[in-house]
Parts: structure tokens; C-alpha cells; sequence
């Protein structure tokens, strides 16, 4: 029989092409958020009215102040996710963020640089920090979470030291208006992150580049073998992720007009939640931008709802580490064939310790 | 005549290697921290180096040590375990909610923070194990997890007062009069505390199981390597979940031994970073060697010693951990050299 059967695409192949895409799997989680918030709220003004009015967590009103504050942790995860992307892990991204944002202040405040001298600083602090990572990890073979958590907090630490642990305040006119204009009622370092998730997107999805980042964090044996040099695709990631993570800290310092030590702290483990949730696989190799970004949504939208929903702000730890159990637990489940087809698993860092 | 000359040189290399191997080693590294801070700091304030002050150390180090007892058998077993300092205070929390704002008796308030605690290091290890999620995701899940709920369950406030009975045991020091005589009346009365003593028999009770016990020698084949293990007929993951569950236990017992110390439960929880720390400065979770006991105590001991010079310099208390991941960067690049330059001479093993 000569020539192949050509099938037409039917609506059928294409909802389940997008039914099975990653990015399905982490529009689900948020939609069931949106909705089961959204009904409770509603629900309970509803019973406080007497009369059926809609809950207030789907106004624009709130999604707008949400959205504003998704930019600083937002971009961090960004990072974050090319590091994990590879393969490695990054404990210190939060530490990073906080020290370009000291940074930018010291720079400002102490040294009376011009603003856009001390925003080159504050990336080039993380380009640096990212570079000292890489060179732990990669050259000298370190497994890369000891030495992140190591590291960070080296770097937590020395956030403080810059300004004698109190914050800079007030930096500038010029870095005002760039973090108060809006379009919208949404600030301008939303659309900024808007156009990193973008550039990045498109960098992942569409260029060799991408498809390397992927390939390494699948599995850096094959990758090898296939002609990819590991050791650069890691440290490009490393790099990146250091430029990136720092531009967040820079964005919160220009937006909130103070630059304070503390900084930072804690973001790691939002943001590997938003990974875990949005399809990032931890172990590397899945993933794409709009992943990450469905993954954040998810993670600042459940901390808004716990608000709404009148729980008690002190377990937000409690939801953050239970949303990021059932994410990883169903990461894992997906993996689970993935890692059982692989006979050896070789990371970095098994040379130092037992992975 | 030839055949001496090569031995000699044989031998010679032999030597170096060994020389290598010791003096590029964690604990020497680690000796000489202690060595050189300790130096510095008694230059800097000489009130430092009294027996006062050395036994106030040594009481301060039982809290950390107790936890990083736990986490050198998790290292030691090829996991780790970030929710250590959480779960203390989840526990201690439990205890403080039963016993001192509500009036359940003692013995059932320990009974069930003992029992929250197990159900921690048992939900860590279900985790890790049977979901299989990577060991510090599923531990710092269930540190948020435990953190949240903690700071929740007692509301932001301290719980006051402890139980007269553990607050005074907590406070039993030892031989006062014999270290007075010693020290000249330098000390200030005070005595060895009991809770180093604690600490000690713990250590000492972890090295023989480690050393002489089916169980000690089966974490210590997990750590080396979890094929070999299970080749060798060692069931991982029941090694390693029991592990997990005696790293929550004892996590329990030294945030709890501080909070009758300080006659209070607060919601600060022991830092799992130094726990982690100690046990890598102390020569334990690298490959090749599982480190020893010894060794751990030498890393507590240097953690302990940190803190207190800190303020003995007068530095800013935020220092400490800077100063203490510098450490463990420097420990680990060491060893890093120490292994290139071993596995070049391999030929001479």
C-alpha cells in the first residue's frame, strides 16, 4: 500500500491533546480553587445579606490586588524554575532576590548613585551570586541543595550587613513612577513580569535552547550523549536564574519604595510550591512558562483565599506545606514510570552524597 | 637494593596519603574552628574562656545536639530531614496546650506529644518513601505543615508557666561545689547541667546502636548505598521510616528539654540549618565514610561555641549562621579536594 492514510484532525484530537498537555494539569487545581472559594464566599455573604449576592473574591476589585502582587514572587519562580528545569535545585533564591534589593538601596541611599547604575548593580549582584552557585555545583561537583541552603544563608545573612539590618526608605523619583504607573489599575511590574514569562515561554517552547534545558533535566546521561554540553545548559540556568531572581527583588524594592532586609525570606518554598503545582516537574524536564505561571496564580490565589475565607493567616504555612504535599505527591505519581524505566539515575552531586 | 628503594617511596606516598586523608578531614577542619574561634574570642572578651561561661556553652549545646543526633542517623541513613525544629515545637505546643491550659496530667500531655510527633516523622517518611516525593520537598512540606499549625494552635503567645516539677529538673546542675574548688569561685555556681548530661547519654546510646546493633549497622548500609542495601536483604524503607520516626521523637525531646529550661513553650523552633550543619562539619553524609558520633559532638560543639562567641565578640546574633554556612562551604569544598587527591593515589589503598 502506497502513501499513508491521512487522518483528519477532528475537535476530539485536539481536546485531547490539550487534555493531556501539562498545562491542563495545572489549570485543573486552580479552576476547583476558583470555584470552591468563590462558592464559599459566596455562600457566606449570602447568608450575611439575607439576599443572594456574589461573593467578592472573583471581583475585579480582588483580582486586581492580587495580580499586583504577583510580579515579585512571580519572577523569583521564574528563576527558580529554570534551575529546577535542569535538574538541579536552588534553595537560595529568596536570599538572592533580598540581597539585589539591598543592593539597589545601598546603592542608592549610601553611594547617591543614579538610579539606573544601582538597577545594573542589583542584577549584576545576582548574575554574580548565580555564578558562584554554579561554580559550587558544577565544578566542584557539590550536591547542589546542600550547598544552595548553604549558601543561602550566607546570603540571607548578609542582606543585613549592607544597611545594619534597617530598611532603605524612599529611593528615588525616577524608580517611583516606574513602580506606580498603571495601565489599568494594574501596576507596571505586573506587565513586566507578564513580558518575562513571555521571553521565557517562548524560549522554552520554541528554541533549541529550550528543548536542551529540558533534555538535560530528563536525563543528563542521554543528554550528554546526544551532543548537549550539560555543564553549560546548567550554568547558562544558573546564571540566568541569578540575573532573573534578582530583577525580582529589584521590582519589589522600586514598587514598594523601601528596600528592607528581610526580604525574600521564605520564597523558596512558595516557589517550588507553584512549580510543583503547575507541572514543573521537580526532577527536571517538564515544564513550560505557562506552567510556572498557572503554578504561581494557584499558590497566590490560595493565599488570598484563605483570607476570604476567614481562616487564620498563621496557617498559611500549613496550606502552602499540604497544597505543596499533594502537588509533589501527584508530580511524583506522574514520574513514577519515568523514573522506573530508568535503570540508574546519575545527579550531580552523588559523588558527595547518597541522593 | 632496587627493591627497597620503591618501597621506601611506596611507603612514603602510603604516608602522604594518610596524612592527606586526616588532615583534609570535616572533624579536623572542625577542631581547628573551635581551636581558632576559641582563641580569638578570649583575645577579644577573657570572660570567655571561665568555667562559667564553658558550662553555660555546654548546657546550650544539648538542644541542638539532641536534634542533630536525629538528623546524623537520617543523613546517615541517605535522607534528610528539614521539619526537625518544626516538629519539636509542634510537640512541645501539643504538650503546653494540654498541660498548662487545660489541666490533663503530665504523663498524658507527654503521651500525646510524643504520639503528635511519631505521627510527623511517620507522615515524613510516608511521604518520602511510599509516594516517593524527593527528601526535602517532603520535608519542608511538612515543616510549613507543622510551623503553620503550631503558631496557630497557641495563638502567637508564649505558653506559661511550665510545671514547676520539669522546670526545676531542667535547672539541676552538677557538682557545683567540686567545679567551684577547681575554678577558684570563678564560676558563679554554677555546675554541669543536667541536660548536657542528657545529651551525652543520648550521643552515647546512638553510637552503640550504631556500632553494635543489626539496626545501627543497617542505617549505615542504607547511607552507603540503598542498592547494595537492598541486594544485601536490608529492607530500606522500613530502616529508613523508623528512622524518620525516632529523628521526630527525638526533635520532640529537645525542644522540649529547652522549653523546661526556659519554663516557657515558644513558638522559635531549634534550628534545623545548624542540626544540618553540625552533623557535615562533624564528617557525617559524605560518601565513603559514614562519620562517627564523635565527630557529630565535635560539630555540636562548634555550633554551641559560635553562638556564644557571637556574643562574646558582641556581633550582630545574624552573623552566627553566615559564619556557620561559610563553615560548611569550607568543609565541603575540602572534601571535595581530599577526595580528588584520593582517588588519584587510589592505586595505594
Amino acid at each position: 500500500m502506497q502513501g499513508a492514510i491521512k487522518k483528519k484532525r477532528t475537535f476530539a484530537d485536539v481536546w485531547k491533546r490539550f487534555t493531556n498537555s501539562e498545562e491542563f494539569g495545572a489549570l485543573i487545581p486552580l479552576l476547583i480553587l476558583l470555584v470552591a472559594v468563590q462558592a464559599f464566599v459566596t455562600v457566606q455573604a449570602s447568608i450575611t445579606n439575607g439576599v443572594f449576592t456574589w461573593g467578592e473574591f472573583l471581583k475585579w476589585n480582588n483580582i486586581r490586588s492580587i495580580l499586583n502582587l504577583v510580579p515579585f514572587m512571580g519572577i523569583c519562580c521564574l528563576g527558580n524554575a529554570l534551575v529546577i528545569m535542569t535538574g538541579s535545585a536552588d534553595m537560595s533564591v529568596g536570599t538572592t532576590s533580598g540581597l539585589a534589593c539591598m543592593v539597589l538601596g545601598y546603592m542608592i541611599k549610601a553611594l547617591g548613585a543614579p538610579w539606573w547604575v544601582a538597577l545594573i548593580a542589583g542584577l549584576v549582584t545576582g548574575l554574580l551570586l548565580g555564578y558562584v552557585k554554579s561554580y559550587f555545583i558544577l565544578d566542584l561537583n557539590l550536591p547542589s541543595f546542600i550547598v544552595t541552603m548553604g549558601l543561602g544563608q550566607i546570603i540571607g545573612s548578609s542582606r543585613y550587613f549592607l544597611s545594619g539590618g534597617y530598611p532603605y526608605m524612599k529611593l528615588g523619583d525616577e524608580l517611583y513612577t516606574l513602580g506606580h504607573a498603571e495601565i489599568g489599575g494594574l501596576f507596571v511590574p505586573f506587565f513586566i513580569a507578564v513580558a518575562f514569562y513571555i521571553v521565557v515561554s517562548i524560549m522554552l517552547a520554541k528554541t533549541t535552547f529550550g528543548r536542551k534545558i529540558k533534555a538535560v533535566g530528563d536525563n543528563s546521561e542521554v543528554a550528554a550523549l546526544s551532543g548537549i554540553k550539560v555543564k553549560n545548559i546548567k550554568r547558562f540556568a544558573y546564571l540566568t536564574s541569578g540575573v532573573v531572581v534578582a530583577a525580582a527583588g529589584l521590582l519589589l524594592a522600586v514598587r514598594m519604595d523601601y528596600a528592607q532586609p528581610a526580604t525574600g525570606t521564605g520564597w523558596e518554598t512558595n516557589c517550588m510550591a507553584a512549580c510543583a503545582i503547575g507541572g514543573v516537574s521537580l526532577n527536571g524536564g517538564r515544564g513550560s512558562g505557562l506552567c510556572i505561571a498557572m503554578g504561581m496564580l494557584t499558590m497566590m490565589f490560595l493565599d488570598n483565599a484563605i483570607v476570604m475565607v476567614d481562616l487564620p493567616t498563621q496557617l498559611q504555612p500549613t496550606a502552602v506545606g499540604l497544597f505543596l504535599m499533594l502537588a509533589a505527591s501527584l508530580d511524583m505519581i506522574k514520574s513514577r514510570q519515568k523514573i522506573k524505566a530508568e535503570a540508574t539515575v546519575v545527579e550531580e552531586g552523588e559523588v558527595a552524597v547518597e541522593a | 637494593m632496587e627493591k627497597t628503594l620503591e618501597s621506601r617511596e611506596l611507603r612514603k606516598a602510603k604516608n602522604k596519603l594518610k596524612l592527606v586523608k586526616f588532615f583534609l578531614s570535616s572533624e579536623f577542619f572542625a577542631v581547628m574552628f573551635i581551636v581558632v574561634i576559641s582563641v580569638i574570642t578570649t583575645i577579644i572578651n577573657p570572660n570567655f574562656f571561665t568555667a562559667a561561661n564553658i558550662l553555660l556553652m555546654l548546657r546550650n549545646c544539648a538542644f541542638i545536639g539532641i536534634v542533630s543526633i536525629g538528623q546524623a542517623l537520617i543523613i546517615m541513613s541517605g535522607e534528610m530531614d528539614l521539619s526537625v525544629g518544626a516538629v519539636g515545637t509542634f510537640g512541645s505546643i501539643v504538650f503546653g496546650m494540654l498541660c498548662i491550659w487545660n489541666v490533663y496530667p503530665i504523663w498524658f500531655g507527654l503521651l500525646v506529644a510524643v504520639l503528635f510527633s511519631c505521627a510527623m516523622g511517620f507522615l515524613n517518611g510516608f511521604l518520602m518513601l511510599k509516594v516517593g516525593i524527593m527528601k526535602w520537598v517532603a520535608t519542608l512540606a511538612t515543616m510549613n505543615l507543622c510551623a503553620g499549625l503550631a503558631t496557630y494552635l497557641c495563638m502567637g503567645v508564649p505558653i506559661t508557666p511550665m510545671p514547676e516539677v520539669l522546670g526545676d529538673f531542667a535547672a539541676i546542675q552538677i557538682g557545683k561545689g567540686l567545679i567551684s574548688t577547681i575554678s577558684g569561685n570563678t564560676n558563679r555556681g554554677m555546675g554541669l547541667s543536667i541536660l548536657f548530661l542528657i545529651f551525652i547519654a543520648i550521643l552515647i546510646i546512638a553510637h552503640i546502636v550504631l556500632r553494635y546493633t543489626k539496626y545501627g549497622r543497617m542505617i549505615q548500609a542504607c547511607g552507603i548505598s540503598a542498592n547494595s542495601a537492598y541486594m544485601a536483604g536490608v529492607n530500606v524503607t522500613r530502616v529508613k521510616w523508623v528512622t524518620l520516626v525516632v529523628v521526630a521523637l527525638l526533635a520532640f525531646i529537645a525542644k522540649f528539654l529547652a522549653c523546661m529550661r526556659a519554663r516557657v513553650v515558644t513558638v522559635a523552633a531549634l534550628s534545623n540549618f545548624k542540626s544540618i550543619a553540625a552533623c557535615y562539619i562533624g564528617g557525617i553524609g559524605f560518601v565513603g565514610s559514614t562519620g562517627s558520633m564523635g565527630g557529630l559532638f565535635i560539630g555540636v560543639i562548634l555550633m554551641a561555641l559560635i553562638e556564644n562567641a557571637m556574643s562574646a565578640i558582641g556581633w550582630d546574633p545574624n552573623v552566627q549562621i553566615a559564619v556557620i554556612g561559610l563553615m560548611l562551604m569550607i568543609v565541603l569544598t575540602i572534601d571535595v579536594f581530599k577526595r580528588r587527591y584520593v582517588a588519584s593515589r587510589i592505586d595505594l589503598i
